[in-house]
């Protein structure tokens, strides 16, 4: 069978050179997805904790640091980019060191194999991160969706290296709510035309090889999600490139052995007084007011604005609000770095 | 119909039609079955239905040549679909006991937020199992390959992902191994078969979903 199909490729492989077709690699970097920073020397870069990060910073390195936690696991931070702008003249990097970083194999960041795709590992980043620019000063977190519950993740462990949390459309913080949401999460009707789209594309590009992973996954990552976005095809948050495998790895790894969410982010929370801010888009139906009300209890100072006729991505729709939400934020804190 | 001009038929069906999930015929009614009309329809690895014909040609080897034609029933979407043009036949025979084999040219087509194909493959299955007149019942293993694909990537893709994404022709992007369990039984002129078992991508990867199921019913004629 190898040999017939070895025969048949190379006939088909001569018919389109003759042709003058070109033949192209799907696992070659920049064919379907764009290059990481493996594969591209000229993106930003950074080496830490035994990864590569696709990262870029904005601002002065000595005003307060803001590190952005992107959404996913899995997505990266170019979405987040909005926030750096320029907004009525004033941008967040002009009194703050903005941090901008794709996570541990997400986004342009190197691909890893699943092993070392672990919340140990993912902590332990976000610690080197914060090492690296902090000069030993706590610093601000702006963590998006999974960013946020990354972002309470690390304050649970780390509270006294955080001076200040602004958390737009948490995920769930604790498995018990994740498992009491999972099903609004994704449209699984067995007939939704964007899972019967995404089985269908398996038969011409198999999820093998990152480059293929990723591209495969962005087939369905906002179609799945309808209660989250207010049209999921009108101006949806760009990606650069989504991580297949930590998309995978992670939430794999919080289930327990019977298949139930168990982990839970808020154990130590109480200790953390610092004032967090919630944000949510009043169009979110599965994690926006309603849900965001019930996280900020985890913390015990923590108020919530909603933002108006937006979605999930309301920091990608709404910049210039959600800018200003933070640098009022960050004023309210000042001092606290 | 004489058997040249019915071979000739078949072979210009099998050549110009094109079919989808692989419906499995009772091999041990080839010689007195010769022709059968069917409709299939299941999860495989979308939902998808499709209506065939296949034939028998006369002579010792009894080779059934076939062609489907397939769509994804989902929201009814004609872009998302699978042709089949098919070869099977009986490879080893020990009373009730049989292995076959079956090769298929694939042709597939798709359109989908990220971007729309065509693709030219092959697909080989083989089964082992008890084939009766009016039942049979077998395992399977087949390998279906992607060998070629054009991709067209969407302008939404392009415009909020990757503007640099590049169409063309893509080498070898996909292949499926399956294994599973196929039966049937016959009724009169009435066939019906069924098909299920589990998917793993080329390099033994998970997919989604992970498993196929199919019936068909099908008419044959002598």
């Amino acid at each position: 069978m190898e040999r017939r199909i070895r025969t048949t490729l190379s006939c088909l492989c001569a018919a389109l050179v003759v042709s003058g077709c070109e033949v192209t690699d799907p696992d070659t970097a920049g064919n379907l997805v764009p290059p990481t920073v493996d594969e591209d020397a000229s993106l930003p870069a950074i080496e830490l904790n035994g990864s590569r990060f696709h990262a870029e910073t904005f601002g002065d390195p000595t005003k307060p640091v803001i590190v952005f936690l992107h959404g996913g696991p899995g997505q990266d931070y170019r979405g987040l980019l909005a926030l750096a702008s320029r907004f009525g003249g004033y941008s967040l990097a002009d009194d703050n060191f903005l941090v901008f970083w794709d996570q541990r194999g997400a986004g342009l960041s190197r691909r890893e194999q699943e092993s070392s795709l672990t919340m140990a590992n993912y902590l332990a980043d976000l610690d080197a991160i914060i090492d690296r620019y902090s000069h030993g000063r706590p610093v601000f977190l702006v963590g998006h969706s999974w960013g946020a519950m990354y972002a309470t993740a690390y304050i649970n462990d780390h509270p006294d290296k955080v001076a200040g949390a602004v958390l737009i459309e948490s995920g769930p913080l604790t498995g018990a709510t994740f498992e009491r949401i999972k099903k609004n999460i994704r449209e699984l009707d067995l007939f939704a035309e964007w899972l019967n789209d995404y089985a269908w594309s398996t038969q011409f590009i198999s999820p093998d090889g990152n480059a293929r992973m990723d591209y495969d996954l962005l087939l369905g990552l906002r179609e799945s999600q309808p209660r989250y976005h207010e049209q999921w095809d009108v101006d949806p948050e760009p990606v650069w490139r989504l991580g297949a495998l930590v998309n995978h790895a992670l939430p794999a790894e919080a289930l327990n052995k019977h298949g139930s969410a168990d982990y839970d982010f808020t154990t130590k929370l109480s200790r953390y007084t610092t004032p967090v801010l919630f944000i949510a888009g009043s169009l979110s139906e599965v994690l926006g007011p309603s849900l965001q009300t019930e996280q900020m209890k985890s913390y015990p100072s923590a108020s919530l604005i909603v933002v108006d006729s937006v979605g999930h991505d309301v920091h990608w729709r709404r910049p210039a609000i959600i800018a200003g939400d933070i640098r009022n934020y960050l004023a309210s804190r000042k001092g606290a770095q | 119909m004489k058997p040249v001009s019915y071979m000739k038929v078949s072979l210009v069906l099998a050549t110009l039609i094109v079919s989808s999930a692989h419906a499995q015929w009772n091999v041990a009614r080839f010689d007195s079955t010769k022709v059968w009309t069917y409709a299939t329809f299941g999860l495989d690895p979308a939902f998808i239905g499709s209506v065939g014909v296949s034939g028998v040609i006369p002579g010792r080897a009894k080779i059934q040549l076939g062609a489907e034609f397939g769509s994804v029933v989902a929201a009814f979407d004609l872009h998302d679909w699978r042709s089949r043009a098919t070869a099977r036949l009986s490879l080893i025979h020990a009373g009730a006991f049989r292995i076959t084999g079956e090769d298929a040219v694939v042709t597939r087509g798709t359109s989908n937020s990220i971007y729309s194909a065509f693709n030219l493959g092959s697909s080989t299955t083989f089964t082992a199992g008890a084939y009766r007149r009016r039942w049979f019942v077998a395992s399977e293993v087949g390998f279906d390959k992607a060998v070629l694909t054009r991709i067209t990537n969407s302008d939404w893709y392009r415009e909020y992902y990757y503007p640099d994404a590049k169409n063309g022709w893509y080498l070898t992007p996909g292949g499926t191994f399956h294994a599973g369990l196929t039966g049937g039984v016959t009724l009169g002129m009435l066939d019906i078969s069924a098909r299920a078992g589990n998917l793993r991508t080329e390099r033994m990867n998970s997919l989604t979903p992970p498993f196929y199921a199919t019936i068909s019913a099908g008419i044959g004629w002598r």
